[in-house]
């Protein structure tokens, strides 16, 4: 079973944990590799972007092969990069940097045929000591940058000049590699403000409510053709499952590192509190990826967001061109930083101030499956009963919004919903649950 | 080790721009036609049939049947398409060949029908109705309007019963006004370029070309994607050079959005559908939906080597010729192209 970080050499992998009480998983142990290895700084929390960050800027990657879990029951083979010593994770490791850093990556290519590793958004980029161009061979392009054959390394370098979110992914046969899995971020933080998505406070944000919701499709028969080794037409693609971070819902819920999910570590749950001018006043920020072939329009049910920035470009710098939207119509090859407040505006109180018109009754209320993340009560921060053989996972009233792919055909696992690219955004009552 | 082999390909000299389809000649160059003699390595806009008489601008195609080369190898190695010809003997072109007016100036565009069904004329950011009825074949039919605002537009196959199905057999093309002081896309410092080129989007489906009258159109799924009408590697490579400024004319006329993304540079977007933005934003990639247009300023940083080769391409993957493989690895081809840097 492949297992996870071995932080080997200068990598080591630090987390933004969402909440301090919720900070400690039960999850298996942390392998030591042979060698030099380091114990990440902190654990990773529940849910938020997990970073692996470096003193040095400086990673190692390799290329593998493995499997990941679908909801339904499915596994698929894919391709992805993983850290040097750690095992198979799919998306990639989100690197995460300081403006000004000189990034270093170097990448060690184990699958049976050349890979890259492209950075689009990133300007001047070398490999191997050269500004990385297209590769031709017997006078045919073969590669968008230099690339590593089968058991081959690459050093890819750059000065990470922008902060924001960026995407990185293979360049080499693109329509199969990108497809098989052979992608992930890339954070740039700005120099002195890592609370800021870019050089401007009006960029600020909450830093134990950030996140990253990498976005991606997926045709298992294609994989299974490349697992098979038979032949890949790129025209028959047709995905079926789709993915944020790697994972399908429900497991897009399920803490980061959850033990049954080992070759998928990133969770997308968004787990914030309401606005408030002193307890909580900077907003959650979402860094949209799209690694994907086309348009995902993901709807944040329920809790508009601002745009404030896309592809390491700040929409709020000199003029403020922000705009907020029910709407991130994420395209291909595009990064999207997105804020999210959620404000209670009315202060439903039961005692104070209750709703004032009737409440449904339970059983005009529907319940998929018997389960439901509802508390029994409207009210934030209090539960009631619920009909009997119903399964709650609310824990203390809080509030739960379903955020989504609004192409609801990704909002499925194989067309059965609900699945797929969709995620939960979770709201506790202003104090936490205990 | 990773070896690399630097192609010996000289830098095109090249307009992105119209191409002359000839049904013979697969390894035709994309038409080089630089208007700006300072550099004429520069992309600068393809030439256009349109001609000037006082204040009229008077455009003149021929809508005809003819024939669209794919790249070598490919599985047709031709599709039989419509286009707009420059001359009545000349070859149907596919994207048409390009509307250049100046803003002010009457544009009066004539279409001489040589298919075999109605056709008529859609210009859908222009003040005109739009023509239900059009040139019945052999006849002609006159579209005049003023062009009104600076921009990037369309004209495409109008909305005859049939017309649809004529923008996808490759009666469609760019149309380009220029403000009244050339040098910016809309009279504005911030759309102030060195060199432009257009950028016309397509998708191409075998299947449906070979059948237009009857195909099942709900089954339309291009399999050769083009820029300017051609695919890659057969795509006209966009010259720059270092420190300049390169506008982009982006023109979907295809059935499908692409997004175009760039490799190692960025680009900022300063219209749409030929209006100008209030506030230019800046972005890797950005969605060209069917049917629209979108202006793009690339700045070119001052210290790039000449030869550099930075990619322009689907972001949305289009990079295949019909899924062509050699080897075992799908070939680049489809929506692809570089802008290179020149001396």
């Amino acid at each position: 079973m492949d297992l996870w970080y071995g932080a080997n050499g200068p990598a080591t992998r630090t987390a933004r944990t969402s909440r301090a009480a919720a900070a400690f998983l039960a999850v298996g142990a942390l392998l030591l590799t042979s060698g030099s290895a380091a114990l990440p700084a902190a654990e990773p929390g529940e849910s938020g972007i997990v970073c692996t960050t470096s003193s040095s800027a400086t990673f190692s990657l390799t290329t593998a092969g493995g499997y990941v879990g679908i909801p339904d029951g499915n596994t698929v083979f894919m391709w992805s990069y993983s850290l040097a010593g750690g095992g198979f994770q799919l998306p990639g490791p989100v690197l995460c940097v300081t403006e000004g850093d000189t990034v270093t990556i170097t990448l060690q290519n184990t699958l049976p045929e050349p890979v890259s590793l492209m950075l689009p958004g990133v300007t001047g980029m070398t490999a191997n000591g050269s500004l990385a161009q297209p590769v031709y061979t017997d006078g045919r392009l073969t590669s968008l940058v230099p690339a590593a054959p089968t058991g081959g390394t690459v050093t890819y370098q750059f000065t990470a000049t922008d902060p924001g979110s960026y995407l990185y992914q293979s360049g080499t046969d693109p329509a199969k590699q990108v497809q098989m899995g052979l992608y992930g971020a890339l954070v740039v933080r700005p120099a002195d403000h890592a609370d800021w998505a870019y050089g401007t406070e009006a960029s600020r944000f909450n830093p134990d409510a950030e996140y990253l919701a990498l976005l991606s499709e997926v045709d298992p028969d294609l994989h299974a053709a490349v697992e098979r080794g038979a032949a890949y037409d790129v025209t028959k693609l047709h995905p079926r499952y789709w993915m944020i971070n790697g994972r399908s819902f429900p497991d897009t819920i399920a803490p980061n590192y959850s033990a049954w999910l080992p070759n998928q570590p990133y969770g997308s749950l968004i787990h914030i509190r309401p606005k408030d001018p002193v307890a909580n006043p900077y907003p959650a920020l979402v860094r949209y990826v799209n690694v994907g072939d086309r348009i995902h329009p993901f709807h944040p049910h329920g809790n508009h967001g601002r745009t404030i920035g896309r592809d390491a470009h700040p929409l709020v710098a000199d003029v403020d061109q922000s705009f907020e939207n029910f709407l991130a119509d994420v395209g291909p090859g595009q990064t999207w930083d997105v804020t999210y407040d959620w404000t209670d505006v009315e202060q439903w109180n039961p005692d104070t101030n209750p709703i004032p018109v009737p409440l449904p009754q339970d059983q005009n209320l529907v319940y998929k499956d018997d389960a439901t993340w509802y508390g029994g009560s409207p009210y934030l921060g209090v539960t009631d009963s619920l009909p009997v053989g119903v399964t709650s996972y609310n824990e203390c009233g809080e509030y739960y919004q379903m955020w989504h792919s609004h192409a609801l055909n990704e909002a499925a696992n194989f067309e059965a919903g609900f699945g797929g690219m969709m995620t939960l955004e979770r709201i506790d009552p202003p104090g936490g649950c205990p | 080790m990773c070896l690399r082999i630097r192609a010996a390909l000289t830098a095109l000299a090249l307009a992105v721009g119209a191409l002359t389809v000839a049904s013979a000649s697969a390894a035709a160059d994309p038409i080089s036609h630089p208007t700006t003699s300072a550099l004429s390595a520069a992309a600068a806009l393809p030439a256009s049939p349109c001609t000037l008489s006082g204040t009229v601008r008077t455009c003149e195609l021929w809508a005809r049947s003819g024939t669209l080369p794919l790249p070598a190898g490919s599985t047709p190695a031709s599709v039989p398409v419509w286009g707009y010809a420059a001359s009545a003997t000349g070859p149907a072109e596919v994207p048409g060949p390009l509307l250049l007016a100046t803003v002010g100036e009457t544009v009066r565009v004539v279409v001489h029908n040589l298919l075999t069904v109605p056709t008529s004329l859609l210009l859908p950011e222009q003040n005109l109705p739009p023509d239900t009825t059009g040139a019945a074949p052999g006849e002609d039919v006159t579209y005049e309007f003023v062009a009104a605002r600076p921009g990037t537009f369309t004209y495409e196959a109008g909305l005859t019963a049939g017309g649809p199905r004529q923008v996808a057999m490759g009666l469609a093309g760019a149309l380009v006004v220029g403000p009244a002081t050339p040098g910016t896309g809309y009279g504005t410092p911030e759309t102030g370029y060195d060199d432009e080129a257009v950028v016309v989007l397509q998708g191409i489906d075998p299947a449906f070309n070979a059948a237009p009258a009857t195909f099942e159109m709900s089954k339309y799924r291009p399999r050769f994607w083009l820029i300017n009408g051609r695919a890659f590697p057969d795509t006209g490579a966009v010259a720059t050079g270092a420190g300049r400024r390169l506008l982009l004319r982006f023109v979907n006329v295809g059935l499908e959005d692409h997004a175009m993304s760039l490799v190692g540079i960025h680009q900022t977007v300063v219209a749409a559908d030929g209006n100008p933005l209030a506030h230019a934003y800046t972005v890797l990639s950005e969605n060209i939906a069917a049917g629209s247009t979108v202006d793009t300023i690339v700045a070119v940083p001052a210290g790039l080597a000449p030869g550099t080769r930075l990619a322009l391409y689907d972001a949305g993957r289009h990079l295949d010729n019909a899924g062509h493989v050699t080897d075992g690895v799908t070939d680049f081809g489809g929506m692809l192209t570089f802008l290179t840097v020149g001396p």
